[in-house]
């Protein structure tokens, strides 16, 4: 078989079908000479054949170039092509046709290797172009182009979780950090409270003492008031007794003066004793008499002076009784005293401790509200532009509630004065600052983008150390109005808080 | 004859003459050593005709010199590079491709050869990126094609990109 093979190429058989004209020719000539019909034929015949050679040339060169392409597809190589097609021949058509298919498959190829290069690098908007594509490359294209998409999505999804998750984790930390804080606040307040609570429960004790010692009081002087009754009536007694004194006195003078004069009737009657004796004897039985008034007169008086001494005795007592009240009543005042100067303590501690609790209370607020304001800022990027969490965080700065605090809320009225006041505003401007300026590199298209998405996080890391030296200031603050206006000159108080 | 298998090309795949892709393939230098018949028909050339001669015969003149300068700088990149093409038949008709050159190499990765696709652009596109072309060409005939000039013929598309955001192969893939 192999030995016939040159059957099927063009040039031998040509050139040996041209052999065997040739030797016709040369036969009929020997034979018949020159025939000018035959010779004209003839020459027509080898001119078409010369030329039919040559042109089989070009056919050869064309077929051995399909025969590479051919090879090299079959090698998977698709960038071999067909040139100088010469346009003439009936194989031209094929050659294009292989060169077009080359094409396409180099271009699916190429379009292909480029996208996914493209993906690999995290850039999506690479689609194959499928534009003047043909076949089957078509729809290959398309569903490349469709996983494209998924794959962006997918990657813009994880982002969005990855940073959510971040975010989150920031979040939640230092949610819980301020509420640990807030916390502590609290209970700190409800300390106070609670000792406020003891102090008063002493107050009630006291006030109770003082009740019973007002009590006692009230009944030691109404004792003291049946005393001086008694010593009332004993003086009424005492001038009674003194009165009949006197008209006994009166009575003892009357009596001393009968005598005195009765002396003198008796000298006189004495002068003529001699002759009438009998005289003496009536001078006698008068005096007999005054003698026996007088002894009547003074067993009265001892009488009344007994009772006199009687009623002053009782009058000593009560007076010495008097005086006891007295002493006592003046140890239980003594004692109200003392209870009114714990009273007036226990009235600063308790004044103390509900400052304090109220100092805490406005600074735990506003941590609380920091804490709110950051939370928003959080759901400002969750949410969206359109979100009110949105328009809260980025409102008129003016507006914002701290600054309202700061500049003529309860932050102004009572902590103002203090030296640490004026470095609350710096973090708090830092915070918003970060706030707004994480919601503007998170406005387009961010969560496809693992670099803005970096910004963001260090923008909300740097937010919440603000947030954190904000806290901190307002702890210094809090402990500095305590230390210097609570536990300080009580009476400066006044002047420095109201 | 030529038109004769033109015609059945057409039929055989369905596609209009201008829908169809014009593919060609160019040395390291820039010189075609390839295109396809479709290339030709469009041009109105023989092969003989295009092939040893530079990639720039289709441009029409009035192409803005900045565009070619940044395809060339992108190539030598290494990058593969989108760019719209205005281009000029013998016949003289304007037409629009839109173009992506690949840079092919061999296993050794010694570049080879680009790999030139121009597809048929769409409209739309067309109505931002020909007046972009128009400003930048201005710019270059006033000032000749100075360093400067091409500087700021660029800067035209740099601007336009800019105001759509992404870069600019984004910016036109979005078109």
């Amino acid at each position: 078989m192999k030995s016939f093979s040159w059957l099927y190429s063009n040039r031998v058989s040509s050139l040996v079908a041209f052999a065997i004209m040739l030797a016709m020719v040369g036969t009929v000539f020997l034979r018949y000479g020159l025939d000018p019909l035959f010779t004209a034929l003839t020459a027509a015949g080898v001119l078409l054949m010369v030329l039919r050679i040559l042109t089989i040339g070009h056919d050869e060169k064309l077929l051995a170039n399909i025969e590479k392409l051919a090879e090299e597809f079959s090698q998977g190589r698709f960038d071999y092509r067909i040139t100088r097609v010469p346009t003439l021949s009936r194989m031209a058509r094929i050659a294009n046709l292989l060169n077009d298919g080359c094409d396409l498959t180099e271009i699916y190829f190429k379009e292909t290797e480029t996208s996914f290069h493209k993906v690999r690098d995290q850039l999506y908007y690479r689609h194959t172009q499928s534009v003047g594509q043909r076949g089957l490359f078509v729809g290959g294209m398309e569903r490349i182009n469709e996983s494209l998409d998924i794959i962006a999505e997918h990657h813009k999804q994880k982002g969005r979780e990855n940073l959510r998750a971040e975010l989150g984790y920031l979040k939640t930390s230092n949610l819980l950090h301020n509420l640990n804080r807030t916390q502590d606040d609290l209970t700190e307040v409800n300390e106070q409270l609670h000792l406020v609570e003891e102090i008063s429960e002493r107050a009630v004790q006291v006030a109770g003492e003082g009740q019973t010692a007002v009590s006692r009081v009230v009944s030691e002087l109404g004792g003291m008031a049946d005393k001086i009754g008694v010593i009332k009536r004993s003086a009424a007694e005492l001038r009674q007794r003194t009165l009949q004194v006197s008209e006994i006195l009166g009575l003892i003078k009357e009596i001393s003066e009968n005598i005195n004069l009765l002396a003198l009737n008796a000298t006189i009657e004495a002068a003529r004793a001699g002759e009438h004796g009998r005289g003496f004897s009536v001078v006698a039985d008068e005096v007999k008499r005054l003698a026996n008034s007088t002894r009547d007169a003074t067993v009265n008086i001892n009488g009344i002076l007994a009772d006199f001494v009687q009623s002053s005795v009782a009058m000593e007592q009560d007076a010495k009784s008097m005086n006891e009240l007295a002493e006592a009543t003046k140890g239980t005042i003594h004692h109200f005293k003392a209870n009114f100067g714990e009273f007036s303590r226990i009235a600063e501690q308790v004044y103390q401790r509900v400052s304090y609790a109220q100092i805490v209370g406005y600074a735990s607020l506003t941590k609380v509200d920091l804490m709110i304001f950051i939370q928003n800022g959080y759901r400002a990027l969750n949410d969206g532009p359109d979100s009110e969490a949105w328009r809260l965080v980025t409102g008129d700065y003016a507006q914002n509630k701290f600054v309202l605090w700061y500049r003529s809320g309860i932050g102004f009225k009572h902590f103002s004065h203090l030296p640490t006041y004026s470095r609350l505003l710096a973090p708090h401007q830092a915070i918003y600052r970060h706030i707004n300026d994480a919601l503007a590199i998170a406005s387009p298209g961010w969560d496809y983008d693992r670099e803005l998405q970096k910004l963001v996080l260090s923008e909300f890391g740097d937010l919440e150390k603000q947030a954190g030296l904000l806290v901190d200031l307002i702890d210094e603050i809090e402990k500095d109005k305590f230390k210097f206006e609570v536990l300080g000159d009580v009476s400066s108080m006044d002047v420095t808080l109201f | 004859m030529n038109t004769a298998i033109d015609i059945v090309d057409d039929a055989a795949t369905g596609g209009s003459a201008d829908q169809r892709l014009l593919v060609c393939k160019t040395d390291p230098q820039g010189v075609l050593v390839y295109v396809n018949k479709a290339y030709l028909d469009r041009q109105a050339l023989s092969e003989d005709a295009v092939l040893g001669r530079p990639l720039a015969l289709q441009f029409h003149p009035t192409m803005p010199r900045a565009m070619v300068d940044f395809m060339w700088q992108e190539l030598l990149s290494k990058r593969e590079v989108f760019v719209y093409f205005k281009c000029r038949s013998r016949r003289r008709e304007c037409y629009w491709v839109f173009a992506n050159i690949t840079p092919g190499r061999d296993p050794q990765g010694v570049l080879k050869e680009y790999f030139i696709v121009q597809r048929h652009p769409n409209e739309q596109a067309l109505q931002i990126i020909g007046p972009i072309y128009e400003e930048m060409w201005e710019i270059e005939q006033q000032a000749g094609a100075t360093a400067d000039a091409l500087q700021r013929s660029l800067g035209v598309l740099q601007q336009a990109i800019s105001q759509l955001g992404g870069n600019y192969e984004e910016f036109l893939l979005a078109l």
